[in-house]
């Protein structure tokens, strides 16, 4: 039905911007909107893509493994909080930095369970229900069906008192305590939602390529999920969105332009990277920004 | 002012977006006429570009020389990323109409892009993934490369025979260097020999003194080092002469590069093991066409690129039809004899080179 209008290569380029704007959305309920300078995401990501997968293929159904996904990121989302609590800033930066190494060195070297760098190949496509999302169409409209219900489910936390005491601990913290608020346990909340999220976006992810190993949740991956939300502009839900569609879907476009293919590849990725900046320089605090981070 | 710039930013976008999404439709259409589109990916940005453009050079030598007029060939940048890969499977199946694909380099960049050509019934000819999960990916996947296990069984065999009992292993902590490292391990032990060190390093590292300190202290025969990317090829190189360390030094193929004669005589006497080298007729062709020698998986690119020209030379149009084909071809090609088994590998056959006065030299059986 989609395919009349859109071949399987458009349906592809949209399921990645689905779920990468699961992705940029978590984090920027964390980095945006609680303020927390969380360079450890893409291992959220990580973790609930292996966590789905391995259980999958386990023989877990689908949908339970998703939400496990979920959760087993968010525990890893309440470990990050104990060990980096005291932490502001530069320095959260650089802790958080330091659990993406971590988890990717985990993934890399238990072996046992995770293949190390063999990878996971042939996960299963998901199944609900009795349907599996065999074609490029009907994942999308899946992806699309849980990209819809998260981001919902998020802008309805920003939006709520809860979501306006995020932003407080953000902007300021101390004031917040002063009125007699637990700001720390706010902090737990928030990183706990933003790797649920990641989680499940990676399930997703997972479950759609059928293929994983540790190189895919790394610091090219960190760049860009960080990119994608500094162009979008902080604590902006909407910005992240657009953000997200036109960062997947750029490199696409610039596909289209005809080169000689012995400067392709380089000349493409200089051309993106020209247009990043273009944006950055016109909106420096993003499409949609509406903070700064110190 | 500044609305006005994105305004007119966004209208430049949609332009490209338009006239680009013409240029396709016009494309498609041709395309369905009667020309079969073959596509070639692989890395040609990134740590592994100069395998990737010597493998796409490879392919395209081919392709120019059989110069069939029903055929068009499309080229895109994988990355190395597994993510890019299967999106320019994606783009290759349904917006070029592909029948069958050069490609992927890396391991997991074919894995993920494989299940895509399965399901779309189109051929994949890998030219240099050697993980030996791809031999089961499907029925349209293919390599002109022989696996992991190949040149792990090899090495440890030639290490043997030349009488090394403690051997020390140095791998990239990668999909490639494990697999290798793996099958080592086990052929070597069984053998009789012991391995003395196991350690390794991560793909893009440029120091590995801490590894080769605890490699020193094993007192090993001889090193087995595996590594693919040129640059860390040179430092390790250079760090097991600075620490001198006077073991007799393997390497896997992937130390088959220009780069490391430019070390001199510290690198006098490393032996490689490496496929069975190209053929002289296309060193020949490669060298009049590029100007230099034949890089690695250059011929085995150009190999699988023959093999899908000779598949449709005998009338194959679709990606089944070129499937069918390959399985039941046979020939002599840039890197040696190819028939495919059952599982789409090819058996290849691999030989030790010798770094001898500033040279590669293929060393005598």
């Amino acid at each position: 039905m989609i395919s009349a209008y859109l071949s399987a290569y458009h349906t592809h380029v949209l399921i990645l911007i689905f779920i990468y704007i699961i992705l940029v959305v978590s984090l920027n309920l964390a980095l945006g909107y609680t303020g927390l300078l969380n360079l450890g995401h893409v291992a959220f990501f990580g973790i609930g893509a292996y966590t789905s997968a391995l259980l999958a293929l386990e023989g877990l159904t689908y949908l339970a493994a998703m939400i496990a996904a979920g959760l087993f990121a968010s525990v890893f989302g309440y470990l990050l909080v104990i060990a980096t609590d005291r932490l502001k800033g530069d320095y959260l930066a650089m802790a958080t930095l330091g659990f993406s190494f971590v988890v990717y060195s985990l993934l890399l070297n238990l072996g046992e369970i995770t293949r190390g760098a063999m990878g996971i190949p042939g996960i299963p496509k998901p199944s609900i229900l009795g349907i599996t999302f065999l074609t490029n169409d009907e994942y999308l409209v899946f992806v699309f069906l849980i990209c819809l219900i998260s981001v919902f489910i998020m802008y309805r936390i920003v939006n709520s008192p809860f979501g306006k005491l995020l932003e407080a601990t953000r902007d300021n913290a101390v004031c917040l305590r002063v009125l007699g608020k637990n700001t720390l346990s706010l902090k737990y909340k928030a990183m706990m939602i933003s790797a649920f999220f990641a989680g499940i976006s990676g399930s997703l992810y997972a479950h759609y390529i059928t293929f994983i190993d540790p190189t895919s949740f790394y610091i090219s991956e960190l760049i860009l999920v960080l990119t994608i939300v500094i162009v979008g502009g902080l604590a902006s839900i909407k910005g992240s969105i657009v953000a997200t569609t036109v960062i997947i879907y750029l490199p696409e476009l610039l596909r289209l332009l005809e080169m000689p293919s012995s400067v392709m590849g380089p000349a493409r990725q200089a051309i993106y990277a020209l247009i990043l900046i273009a944006i950055l320089m016109i909106r420096p605090r993003g499409l949609f920004g509406k903070v700064d981070l110190e | 002012m500044t609305k006005g710039k994105i305004f007119i930013i966004f209208l430049v976008a949609l332009g490209v977006l338009f006239t680009a999404g013409c240029a396709d439709t016009e494309q498609s259409e041709e395309a369905v006429e009667d020309v079969i589109v073959i596509g070639i990916m692989g890395p040609y940005t990134g740590g592994a570009a100069a395998y990737g453009n010597a493998a796409k050079d490879g392919a395209m030598l081919a392709f120019d020389e059989a110069d069939l007029p029903n055929v068009r060939v499309v080229v895109e940048d994988t990355k190395s990323e597994t993510r890019e890969a299967a999106t320019v499977m994606n783009k290759m199946v349904s917006v070029d109409n592909v029948q069958a694909v050069v490609g992927d380099l890396i391991s997991a960049a074919t894995l993920a892009a494989a299940p895509i050509a399965v399901q779309n019934q189109v051929v994949m000819i890998s030219p240099a993934s050697t993980s030996t999960d791809i031999s089961d990916a499907g029925e349209y996947i293919f390599r002109t490369i022989p696996g992991d296990d190949g040149q792990g069984l090899f090495a440890a065999n030639a290490m043997h025979e030349k009488g090394f009992t403690n051997v020390a292993l140095l791998y990239t902590n990668d999909q490639y260097g494990n697999g290798l490292a793996n099958i080592i391990t086990k052929e070597f032990t069984a053998l009789g020999g012991t391995i003395v060190a196991d350690e390794t390093y991560e793909a893009g590292s440029s120091d590995m003194r801490t590894q080769l300190s605890k490699i020193r202290n094993a007192d090993p025969d001889a090193i087995y080092v595996v590594s693919n990317t040129p640059d860390t090829s040179v430092a390790l190189l250079r760090q097991i002469t600075e620490m001198n360390i006077a073991s007799q030094i393997f390497g896997s193929e992937g130390l088959k590069v220009a780069s490391i004669l430019e070390l001199g005589s510290s690198v006098e006497g490393i032996i490689i093991t490496s496929v069975s080298p190209e053929s002289d007729e296309f060193r020949q062709k490669y060298m009049d066409a590029y100007g230099e020698q034949p890089p690695a998986f250059a011929a085995q690119a150009y190999d699988a690129a023959t093999a899908i020209i000779m598949a449709i030379e005998q009338g194959a149009t679709t990606g089944e039809q070129i499937k069918n084909s390959l399985y039941e071809m046979e020939f002599d090609g840039a890197s040696g004899h190819i028939i495919f088994d059952e599982k789409g590998d090819v058996e290849g056959g691999y030989v030790l080179v010798e770094v001898l006065n500033g040279t590669f030299v293929t060393m005598e059986e």
